[in-house]
């Protein structure tokens, strides 16, 4: 297998080759990313798509010092980031409101019978559910650490922000999603225990 | 001591394996004391196991088999984007003629037109950009194969996508023939300029094979419905009888077996 940093350079020379191996190599990955970040499959492949070409008219600015992948993943969070704000500016205000809410299902507006809406088809849709109410940063940031195990200080290089405003987010974000899907609380089937350390 | 809010930060940092020993040791003593942060922690934990069971859709194998095809196409598209839009939409109306003496001279005039536009546009019409110098031959050898391979593999996924499309029991809007037209144009202006210089460079075999695949782009090019399924069976039967899937397949065969060029290794002519 031919390393990356050779491909890398190759693709910078112009060799599509090159450039069509690295994306073969990191397609996936990219595209399930963009999946978590936009939440629909036509939007993931634009997505995946525009930061493939991205990439592709900047490889020149690429450094060595940084790996690949962090280096499409910054481009693909900053190109959704940026259309999230162009989008909408009022959907962001609303859940940024809910930044002040607190833990506790007492908050819950939704009273929902937990054997009715533990039904595994239901399950999918109320955690995507939940995921649509984070801000998008917090949604990249949650994405980025929860799914795609990038380590805390990565997706601070990533997203171009402090680790601590990584951890503020992320814990914010956890809170969020708790509120949303707080009614599984009682359901045998979701993790309830308190994990010592 | 710890406090509430520092906390937070260390139950995050846990969660995700991310604490040293003696913050782990830090949060344990602050849990065992303060009750909210010990209920947070749980919420978390439960939080994340719930979220943990969020399923991916795989989007299937015919996706994965087209990506690069479609993101080089999106591509080329890009690049082709300062092409003069008077003349695209001139160029389009030629393909709404209805009768078959019209359709052959559309089809001529888009030849003619495919040639002039090739020429014209022939820094902006291209798959991938070739950033190499084209002073040094080498270069410019693999750069005439790189083109040549690109052409190939949008002529296939555009063929593939009409090869796969039943008409007897497929509804002709999932074919999106109007696309389809457009990826043909494209390649068209592309066509004469690629088989001049696969001349220059003696590779007649794969000057045949774009020749074969011309015949065709022009076809779908000037097939005037969607709906005119008999049409459309014919240029199916043709790519058959032509062989040409088969023949790009080895054609790209052939050049998946040769080695990524290096910088300081120039690359040499394998087409
Ligand atoms: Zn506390």
């Amino acid at each position: 297998m031919i390393p990356e940093t050779d491909l890398i350079k190759d693709a910078q020379n112009g060799h599509s080759a090159a450039f069509k191996e690295l994306v073969d190599r990191h397609k996936e990955k990219l595209y399930y990313l963009c999946l978590d970040l936009t939440g629909r499959h036509h939007d993931a492949e634009d997505l995946s798509q525009e930061t493939f070409i991205k990439a592709y008219k900047n490889l020149s600015r690429f450094r060595e010092e940084s790996k690949f992948s962090s280096w499409i993943y910054r481009i693909a969070v900053n190109t959704h980031l940026n259309q999230r704000r162009k989008k909408s500016v009022t959907a962001m205000q609303t859940t940024e409101k809910m930044d002040t809410l607190h833990w506790g299902s007492e908050h819950t507006a939704a009273a929902v019978n937990p054997e009715e809406q533990a039904h595994a088809g239901q399950i999918q849709e109320h955690i995507d559910k939940a995921m649509d109410r984070l801000s998008p940063k917090e949604r990249c940031v949650f994405i980025l650490r929860h799914y795609d195990d990038f380590p805390l200080a990565d997706i601070a290089e990533i997203m171009g922000i402090s680790v601590g405003t990584v951890k503020s987010t992320l814990f914010r974000g956890i809170k969020k999603l708790r509120k949303a899907l707080s009614f599984y609380k009682c359901d045998p089937g979701m993790e309830t225990g308190y994990v010592r350390l | 001591m710890l406090d509430c809010k520092r906390t937070e930060e260390l139950m995050i940092e846990a969660i995700y394996g991310e604490l040293s020993e003696k913050e782990s040791a830090q949060l344990e003593t602050h849990l065992d004391i303060c009750g909210d942060c010990q209920q947070a922690y749980a919420d978390i934990h439960s939080t994340l196991g719930s979220m943990s069971k969020r399923e991916r859709k795989d989007p299937g194998p015919v996706f994965w088999n087209n990506y690069w095809g479609n993101l080089a196409e999106r591509m080329n598209e890009e690049a082709a984007g300062n092409a003069p839009t008077g003349i695209i939409i001139w160029f389009k109306s030629l393909i709404s003629f209805n009768s078959w003496p019209a359709r052959i001279i559309g089809a001529a005039a888009i030849l003619v037109l495919g040639i002039w536009l090739g020429r014209g546009t022939q820094n902006n019409v291209k798959i991938l950009p070739d950033q190499v110098s084209r002073s040094a031959v080498p270069a410019e050898l693999a750069s005439l194969n790189q083109r040549a391979s690109n052409y190939m593999q949008r002529s296939k996924v555009l063929l593939l996508g009409l090869i796969n499309f039943d008409t007897e029991s497929e509804d002709t809007y999932s074919l999106n023939l109007p696309k389809q037209q457009q990826i043909s144009q494209d390649l068209l202006t592309l066509t004469n300029d690629l088989k001049y210089d696969l001349n220059e460079n003696a590779n007649h075999k794969l000057k045949r094979l774009i020749t074969d695949l011309e015949l065709i782009l022009l076809q779908i090019a000037n097939l005037e419905s969607e709906h005119d399924l008999e049409a459309i069976e014919m240029v199916k039967n043709g790519v058959d009888r032509r062989g040409i899937l088969l023949k790009i397949n080895l054609e790209e065969m052939k050049q998946a077996s040769q080695p990524v060029q290096h910088r300081d290794n120039p690359p040499h002519a394998v087409i």
